[in-house]
């Protein structure tokens, strides 16, 4: 079990599992990562029963619905906090801390 | 509530890409302030080797002959000028730092990011925390050789006044000073304001982020937070 996992590994994970199942190697390139971290995330994520071996698609891995609420979560938590378009979506949450009202 | 994955599952691309943005802009501001703490340094040593160089000048007495003396440099209305037109290159150099740190536009749109590795978005913030700290110090420190030249402006243009300085001269040296001397501790305020804004930022982000790491966790994982 992962100590502090990195969140958005996992959420690319996931993301790139959303529209269809892929091949390992697929999921590793769209992800973007060497082998060794995603080998790691992946047997966490399975693990996790995020992801499984696709039921209709031998040979690939997809999104569980547990896996499918977890992307759900890290997408609206992690756009949140960090916005899509930098500080100008932080701008618009009043929760932000926005450095140019410092000025 | 809050966004919903796209269809074409690039939402923690976004991310990554509003990240490097703002780091992209930290770093921008960091160079800007750099190129302004050099000419605040410049401005205060010139103004200290000059303290130590006299000017000679020759004026005709009433007698008809001549006389040598030196007044004071900064009385020279060049050297004066050129002083103001290195405060007012240093006061630009200040502003453009500024608004880099605004310029949210700013970035070549075509230089999409790579996702990090693991970890890297705790090493980006790292490596940006660092460079504010560095940049709040260099900003810091750089105000005074221009806080120390702006005072020998200051008392040697009143010591020339009792000594009989000409009103065309002291209009000049008010002119040019009154204004730097507020400057300073404005550019003081500023600086620190921007600077906090952007730590305050990055601090919030780094706890919101271990605050959903717990929840995820707990969760999903089924461990407790």
């Amino acid at each position: 079990m992962m100590a502090r996992p990195d969140l958005f590994v996992i959420g690319r994970m996931l993301e790139a599992l959303g529209p269809a199942p892929l091949r390992r190697t697929q999921l590793q390139q769209k992800a973007g990562l060497n082998y060794t971290v995603f080998q790691r995330y992946l047997e966490f994520l399975i693990h996790l029963g995020l992801i499984a071996n696709s039921a209709e698609e031998e040979g690939r891995l997809a999104l569980t619905p547990k896996g499918a609420e977890a992307l759900r979560f890290l997408s609206e938590g992690l756009t949140r906090i960090f916005g899509t378009e930098g500080p100008p979506q932080r701008l618009r949450d009043p929760r932000a801390v926005d450095p140019r009202a410092a000025l | 509530m809050g966004p919903t994955v796209s269809a074409e599952g690039n939402t923690f691309a976004a991310i990554d890409g509003g990240m490097k943005r703002l780091e992209d802009h930290i770093h921008r501001t960091a160079r800007r302030s750099w190129r302004f703490s050099i000419l605040s340094w410049i401005f205060g040593v010139a103004v200290a080797i000059l303290l130590i160089i006299p000017v000679q000048t020759t004026t005709m007495t009433s007698s008809g002959g001549t006389q040598s003396s030196g007044p004071a440099w900064y009385a020279h209305p060049i050297v004066f000028l050129g002083f103001i037109a290195l405060l007012a290159v240093i006061v630009l150099e200040f502003f453009l730092a500024r608004r880099e740190a605004l310029d949210l536009r700013a970035g070549d749109p075509e230089n999409s990011p790579q996702p990090p590795g693991e970890g890297g978005w705790v090493l980006a913030v790292q490596q940006s925390q660092k460079v504010l700290t560095r940049m709040k110090n260099v900003v810091e420190f750089s105000l005074l050789p221009l806080a120390f030249g702006l005072i020998v402006l200051g008392v040697a243009g009143v010591s020339d006044l009792v000594g009989g300085m000409s009103l065309a001269q002291f209009w000049w040296l008010l002119i040019g000073l009154v204004p730097t001397v507020v400057l300073v501790p404005s550019l003081f305020v500023l600086a620190h304001r921007w600077v906090g804004g952007f730590q305050q930022l990055l601090d919030r982000q780094v706890h919101e982020l271990s605050l959903l790491e717990a929840e995820f966790i707990w969760r999903f994982a089924g461990k407790p937070a």
